[in-house]
């Protein structure tokens, strides 16, 4: 760095060491003017100490041209200027980088839509198309945790229902087997329950064993299995009855668990009722049947899990009129 | 871009880590964005073009190259020195002398660039850059005195 002013007030006075220090490189680079110049050789006799900065300046520009003689070798070069990926290699071996502009732009437009047209091929549209993310066609009515261990020699569960009981072919059953109304956890069901006629008495359904095949697929879905309460009343009067046990038990919380309303009636004289409630309920539902007649009530398992603290009942009221009939 | 500005660019980075293997790595990215900007031909690069991406680079991956600079042991086998050049001073030197100091005596004194680049594009004044160049000069020649020295390693 060159001092091209004046410093008038310079001339004469004595420089400090520190003063000094600072010139060194000004003045081994000849950048200081002759008075700085002057003056910081005096320094230099009056503080040894400059004399030792100034050799260590030397010996680091000698240094620091040694530095920059340090060359990398050819290899190395070649390793820096190579292209990183492969395809830039080959683009470069290929002086792709020379062909005509539009020549470039159509090989690029092409790729690009070779990219797009595999990927559109590979892409298993029928399986995207088919997830309906959650809108599942099927009437989920419960999802339980709950389970219950069944021996896997066992088969369908014991029936305790009485043939009479089950003689007719009610509705619940229908719903059962139709595919178009599969409920989610009758899934573990299917191989059965396909395998049966729908108007077969349900005795016969247990005695039917799922082809071993099937049978296998049975026992790796994990079993999961509610319960039925089935019964069947005579009563006096069953129409007037009906209406009274219908509107008695929407009050108890009774809803419809099948397609058709509670009290349906399924032929003349005869009173279908399909329907879940609280269990908590239980009592009262027993003291109102109890006030038209003897109910006889059995439960069994069934593929049908209800929510914890529901029951699910079908109860035949029936006119005693007709049993004479 | 020549083939002196592709040495000068690897010194840099080699000088900086003393890790051949980074520099190498650093060098080739640097290379590569010169060879984009300029569409691939080696033309002859503008200075302050040149030590204003050394810089960047520099600046970007500074916390890194503080790390590799902290467990330096270099690996010369790809570069050539002159005859009894001690590379052992300089990394003596480069680990005691603060990176700040290293940059602008690598840009200035090793690569020789001007000292009005570096200091517009480190944004220091002439008068700061001199400083720093003379304390550099100063603990390397210090290092390097023969008197002084008591690092073996001469033209490792």
């Amino acid at each position: 760095m060159k001092w091209t002013f004046s410093l008038s007030k310079f001339k004469g006075r004595r420089l400090t060491q520190f003063q000094a220090e600072e010139m060194v490189s000004d003045y081994i680079n000849g950048q200081l003017d002759p008075e700085r110049k002057a003056a910081f050789e005096k320094a230099v006799i009056e503080f040894p100490r400059l004399r030792d900065l100034i050799e260590s300046y030397r010996q680091g520009q000698v240094y620091a041209q040694k530095l920059a003689m340090i060359r990398p070798s050819e290899e190395l070069k070649k390793s820096i200027l190579r292209p990183e990926t492969v395809i830039d290699q080959a683009l470069e071996r290929v002086n792709f980088s020379k062909w005509p502009k539009s020549l470039r732009m159509s090989l690029e437009i092409l790729s690009v839509a070779a990219v797009i047209a595999t990927v559109s091929v590979l892409i298993p549209w029928e399986q995207l198309t088919s997830l309906k993310f959650g809108r599942s066609g099927d009437i989920v009515l419960a999802e339980i945790s709950r389970q219950f261990d069944i021996p896997q020699e066992q088969g369908l569960p014991a029936l305790s229902a009485s043939p009479e009981e089950d003689s007719f072919p009610d509705e619940s059953e229908n719903e059962e087997l139709s595919p178009t109304t599969s409920v989610q956890v009758a899934a573990t069901a299917i191989t059965t329950t396909t395998l049966v006629p729908l108007n077969r008495p349900v005795q016969a359904v247990a005695a039917i064993k799922p082809a071993p095949v099937l049978a296998s697929t049975t026992t790796q879905v994990e079993r999961r299995l509610g319960s039925l309460f089935r019964g069947a009343i005579h009563v006096i009067n069953a129409r007037a009855a009906s209406q009274k046990i219908t509107q008695r038990l929407s009050e108890l919380g009774g809803r419809k668990a099948g397609e058709v309303e509670m009290g349906w009636e399924r032929e003349k004289d005869l009173f279908y009722y399909h329907f879940t409630i609280p269990e908590d309920k239980y009592d009262q539902l027993s003291s109102l049947f109890s006030e038209f007649g003897s109910l006889r009530l059995s439960k069994e398992r069934h593929e049908r899990v209800m929510p914890e603290g529901i029951i699910r009942l079908i109860i035949v009221v029936e006119d005693k009129s007709r049993g004479r009939q | 871009m020549q083939d002196k500005d592709i040495e000068r660019i690897a010194l840099f980075f080699f000088l900086l880590t003393l890790d051949q293997n980074v520099a190498a790595q650093l060098s080739s990215q640097v290379v590569d964005i010169l060879l984009r900007r300029s569409k691939g031909q080696l033309k002859e690069l503008n200075e302050r073009e040149l030590v204003r991406l050394l810089i960047s680079f520099f600046l970007k991956n500074k916390k890194t190259l503080q790390q590799v600079r902290s467990e330096i042991m270099p690996h010369f086998k790809d570069w050539s020195a002159p005859d009894k050049f001690n590379i052992n001073i300089y990394r003596e030197f480069s680990k005691r002398t603060d990176i700040e100091i290293l940059v602008p005596f690598l840009l200035c004194a090793v690569l020789q660039f001007s000292d009005e680049s570096v200091s517009q594009e480190l944004n220091i004044t002439k008068g700061t850059l001199a400083s720093r160049l003379q304390k550099a000069y100063l603990k390397i020649g210090d290092l390097s005195r023969p008197e002084r020295t008591s690092l073996s390693g001469v033209n490792s």
